[in-house]
């Protein structure tokens, strides 16, 4: 039988004491705080797992500030392209009223009076600036008036930047669109190649737009219809320099067909009359107003007048046509990444409530749990104290008399 | 003569003596380390007669201690195992509680300073976004200030209670030694030990014990030697041998134990607080110092890297935005070469947490890693883990230098931008494909691959020839014709002046694309954005992202720091169950001495009824004879 001394009795009381003080003082700063670690060696993986993802919330949070930014951004790029479309819808009925064969002169002169008002309109459009005062279509260079407008052309002065922002860990959406790529990369004509009659042109010739009918013949160069009588004509690759149909026929409103390319020309050319295919370059929206104020300046005195005007109106109803369906496209992207960017959003958002339970599940204490361990280690401490006190007073010497 | 009276006169002084002892103990039921005392008795030989022998009564033959050695080494080993993990669960616990709030840590700082940098790439033609990311690279530094200045204080205060602790160890052995004196010499005057002298001493040993692990060897004088586990001397005889503290001599910033000589002891001494505090300062405390450093460190090489790639609001390219922090290389004080050495980062996102050592054996030079042991050797200079170690001339063989890549990185990072302008924000150069452009080609923005390159902000055309399957690549400026005739291969890069961009779709001939300064470019947030980026990318070791470097050090000091605390709880309660040990066997149980009390009075009584019984005795015979 293993002998107990006085003493040890004593410090065996008070270690249990002490080590039920320990634990409470330690489950009631549980209580106190709400937190299960409270200070990382509690639960180290649970520490550094709880800074992980307070740092990731930090960031979504941020990438929900970003989004608000881009979505204000694309937002005002919309509403922007929403007016340019609704002008240059304007100006298309406006053309399809010019090119009617009821104007006069002054008719014509109040058509280009608001053409050129409406210029004005697409200028201070195209020169928007967002929340911050940066201008919306300069690119890179946000301080920077974009569109300036010198006598009568129309030039671009910004650059081809677009600005990225980061909307998640992995995903960015451009907020912007240069304006070089809104207002002055328009395809012009029917979108592959632009016709125009040469200045010098007699007859009263109209060559119609046209269009590529075999994509496999089609070439991308440059031709020029010629005529070396009123009712024979060549066909020249201008590109490369080789006539590629000669002495044809020509008959009026006769399908012309060359290299994959397909047009007619309306009433009759005078020998020496020359049209020009053009292919694909770009044409800005506001080229495509000034040509049609050109237009409208015409005076259709005569055939060739006339049918120079006729030429030129139908160039700007194909290239208003073409600005139209650019401007829908840039809409278009702008709608996608809007879209792109709520989708984005609503993942952060899901991400972070997520993140926010995980967390909590973490870092922050079972108070049920707590509560109820701290009662039964008050319920232990005043266990140990009561048998202390009822131990201690045991003694032999009590019966000593 | 055996008589009555004789023995009951034995037994009155024995039990006297018994009773003396009996209140010595329960006078010393409280004192720590102190030993029951137990009186010895033994019967008188009795004397003869034809008939058989007489008892002669009793007498006392020695007052021993009751103890039990094996018992008593045992708790000298538990409190040396005791006053280490103690020791060390102490200092974890600081570095826990220094990393211990998650709003006053490294994290929300490098948070907030990201997200800042993101608020540029937002804005960045706003001073308001830039001025507030520099407020947030500034607060950043704080932080890192803030911790190593924390953790340097533990390191400082560590060198006090080092040499707290040796001046108690000093303390100890002398008092060791003295009472040597005294037991040798109260040996020398009477037959029995001197109990109390001897529990003394076993105390002082038993707090040498917990301070420095000991083992005692018995002189034929009686006198104790006591040396270390290890074997360093501490009492020989009745000399106390001193110990005392100097600077490190590979690092003079801390202090190291050392013997009467001057002979570096610390790395010799495993146990007892000073085992563990030496244990602790070695391992937790410069690998917390190291990890917290090298998170400076690289983030500091990196950001800079980046912010070097780009454009600020002015129009020039970006510099540095944090001070990087610099190695730190210290020669050993022994040392009799005149080299210098230096270290300097070569590729940050390489770098370890480990310290390093150059070693000179006359012939080459070796660098090993401290932690792990691997090295590699050459004539000079050597690369390892991202670091290059240059040595200049005049080592001498045998010579050491401690290398410490990142040890001082958070204490030294600082910010080295105050301008919001000069914070780039944009790319310094732009592409712009030409308006005429017949062709559907399309050209992705360039970006930057070599900073350096003088030529980079130089106006160059990407010109497509007929037939567009080729392109010149002209300088505008000088007109010269940096390539002639390159095939286009649509989407492919193409990289000049240290720029790379990539074509697309089908350019016609005579298409032109071109790079050039982005000037005014005060709305581009590549760099910005590229900035912001880096707050995910895994650049530490190439393993770990700036957060999770730091994490990873929470949760390594908390792991730490929890294994030091169940360590040292488990010790304890070796500990406490050692003392019970020797409690069971040593120890005063009143209940004991009340009954041993009675017994021995009770023994006195009869000793003196029996003196009063010879006294009748005597009395009758003397009647008879009236």
């Amino acid at each position: 039988m293993p002998r107990i001394s006085s003493s040890m009795i004593h410090q065996q009381a008070l270690t249990g004491i002490r080590r039920n003080q320990v634990e409470i003082a330690r489950l009631q700063d549980g209580v106190a705080s709400g937190r299960r670690i409270q200070r990382p060696s509690d639960d180290p993986a649970g520490a550094s797992r709880a800074l992980d993802i307070g740092e990731t919330l930090d960031r979504l949070e941020q990438y929900q500030v970003n989004a608000r930014l881009a979505d204000q951004r694309l937002a005002l790029e919309d509403s922007t392209l929403e007016g340019v479309q609704n002008l240059i819808t304007r100006i298309k009925e406006l053309s399809l009223a010019a090119n009617s064969g009821t104007q006069t002169p002054e008719t014509r002169n109040a058509i280009s009076t608001e053409v050129s008002e409406r210029l004005a309109n697409l200028l201070d459009l195209a020169n928007v600036r967002d929340a911050n005062g940066d201008h919306l279509f300069s690119g890179f260079q946000g301080r920077t008036r974009p569109f300036e407008i010198t006598g009568t052309t129309v030039s671009y002065v910004g650059d081809q930047g677009a600005r990225d922002i980061q909307i998640s860990t992995t995903q960015r959406v451009t907020a912007g669109d240069s304006g070089d790529r809104v207002f002055m990369r328009v395809p012009p004509g029917n979108g592959r190649f632009s016709v125009s009659a040469d200045a010098a042109n007699t007859g009263r010739g109209v060559l119609a737009p046209g269009s590529v009918t075999d994509e496999a013949a089609y070439t991308g160069d440059a031709y020029s219809i010629r005529f070396t009588g009123p009712a024979t004509f060549d066909v020249v690759n201008d590109t490369l320099g080789v006539t590629v149909l000669a002495a044809q026929p020509f008959t009026e409103n006769a399908a012309i067909t060359f290299d994959g390319i397909t047009t007619r020309i309306q009433n009759q050319p005078a020998a020496g009359d020359r049209f020009d295919v053009t292919p694909g370059g770009s044409q800005s929206l506001f080229e495509t107003l000034q040509m049609f104020m050109a237009a409208l300046a015409i005076d259709p005195v005569d055939g060739a007048t006339a049918a120079k005007q006729s030429q030129a109106m139908s160039h700007v109803i194909d290239s208003l046509d073409r600005g139209l369906e650019h401007v829908l496209d840039v809409r278009a992207t702008v709608g996608a990444r809007l879209s792109a960017l709520e989708a984005v959003e609503t993942q952060n958002a899901d991400l972070r409530f997520e993140l926010q339970s995980t967390l909590s599940q973490v870092r922050d204490l079972d108070m049920v749990q707590a509560i109820s361990s701290l009662q039964q280690r008050i319920t232990a401490l005043e266990a140990v104290q009561q048998s202390f006190a009822a131990v201690s007073r045991l003694s032999l010497f009590n019966y000593l008399r | 003569m055996p008589s009555i009276l004789n023995n009951s006169v034995s037994g009155l002084l024995t039990f006297k003596r018994s009773l003396a002892t009996t209140s010595h103990n329960i006078a010393n039921s409280a004192t720590e380390g102190y030993s029951r005392q137990r009186a010895e008795l033994a019967a008188r030989p009795g004397q003869a007669y034809g008939y058989g022998y007489v008892g002669a009564g009793v007498q006392t033959v020695g007052i021993e201690r009751v103890r039990d050695q094996f018992i008593e080494t045992r708790l000298r080993d538990a409190l040396t195992d005791d006053g280490r993990t103690r020791m060390y669960a102490e200092l974890a616990g600081r570095l826990d509680n220094l990393l211990a709030g998650e709003q006053s840590g490294l994290a929300p700082a490098l948070s907030a300073f990201f997200n800042a940098a993101q608020d540029v790439a937002n804005d960045p033609s706003s001073a308001t976004p830039r001025q507030l990311l520099l407020a947030e690279a500034a607060t950043l530094v704080d932080r890192f200030h803030f911790m190593h200045a924390e953790i340097d204080g533990v390191r400082s205060e560590m060198n006090s209670r080092l040499q707290a602790m040796v001046a108690d160890v000093n303390a100890l052995s002398d008092d060791i030694a003295r009472i040597n004196r005294d037991v040798v010499t109260a040996l020398g005057e009477a037959g029995g030990p001197p109990n109390d002298l001897l529990d003394q001493r076993d105390q002082r040993i038993n707090q040498l014990a917990a301070l420095v692990g000991v083992r005692t060897v018995e002189q034929d004088n009686g006198a104790l030697n006591v040396f270390t586990t290890s074997g360093q001397a501490l009492v020989v005889n009745l000399t106390a041998q001193r110990w005392q503290t100097v600077p490190d001599p590979e690092d003079p910033s801390l202090l190291q134990v050392a013997d009467a000589v001057g002979g570096i002891v610390s790395d010799k001494l495993s146990g007892g607080e000073l085992g563990g505090l030496l244990d602790f300062r070695r391992e937790g405390l410069a690998q917390a110092r190291n990890e917290l450093g090298r998170v400076a460190t690289v983030l500091a090489d990196t950001v800079n890297a980046q912010h070097r790639l780009g454009m600020d609001a002015d129009g020039a390219l970006g510099g540095d935005l944090f001070t990087g922090p610099a190695t730190t290389v210290l020669p050993a004080s022994s040392n009799g070469g005149s080299a210098t050495v230096t270290a300097t980062v070569t590729a940050s996102t390489a770098l370890t947490t480990s310290d390093y050592r150059l070693d000179f054996d006359g012939a080459s030079y070796t660098l090993t890693r401290l932690t792990d042991g691997a090295s590699v050797s050459g004539a000079g200079p050597l690369a390892m883990d991202g670091l290059q170690v240059t040595i200049g001339p005049g080592a001498a063989a045998g010579d050491r230098f401690l290398v410490k890549p990142v040890a001082a990185g958070a204490g030294l990072i600082s910010l080295a931008l105050s301008d919001p302008d000069r914070v780039a924000a944009a790319g310094p150069v732009r592409g712009i494909a030409a308006l005429a452009n017949a062709g559907d080609g399309t050209q992705t923005q360039p970006a930057v691959v070599d900073i350096t390159d003088p030529a980079l902000l130089d106006r160059v055309d990407l010109v497509f020839n007929n037939p567009p399957t080729t392109f010149d690549v002209v300088d505008v400026g000088s007109g010269t014709t940096l390539a002639a005739g390159v095939a286009y291969t649509p989407g492919a890069a193409v990289s000049y002046n240290g720029w790379t961009t990539a074509i697309g779709g089908s350019p016609a001939a005579g298409d032109s694309f071109r790079i050039e300064a982005n000037l005014g470019g005060t709305a581009d947030n590549r760099n910005a954005l590229a900035l912001a980026g880096l707050q995910t990318s895994r650049l530490v070791e190439g393993k770990l992202s700036y957060e999770q470097a730091y994490s990873a050090m929470v949760g390594r000091a908390g792991s730490n720091a929890r294994s030091a605390q169940f360590n040292a709880e488990a010790r304890e309660q070796i500990l406490t169950d050692a003392r019970f040990a020797r409690e069971s066997v040593s120890g005063v149980n009143l209940d004991e001495e009340a009954a041993d009390l009675m017994r021995y009075q009770e023994a006195y009584q009869a000793m003196a009824q029996m003196i009063n019984t010879s006294n009748t005795l005597f009395e009758t015979l003397l009647a008879a004879v009236r």
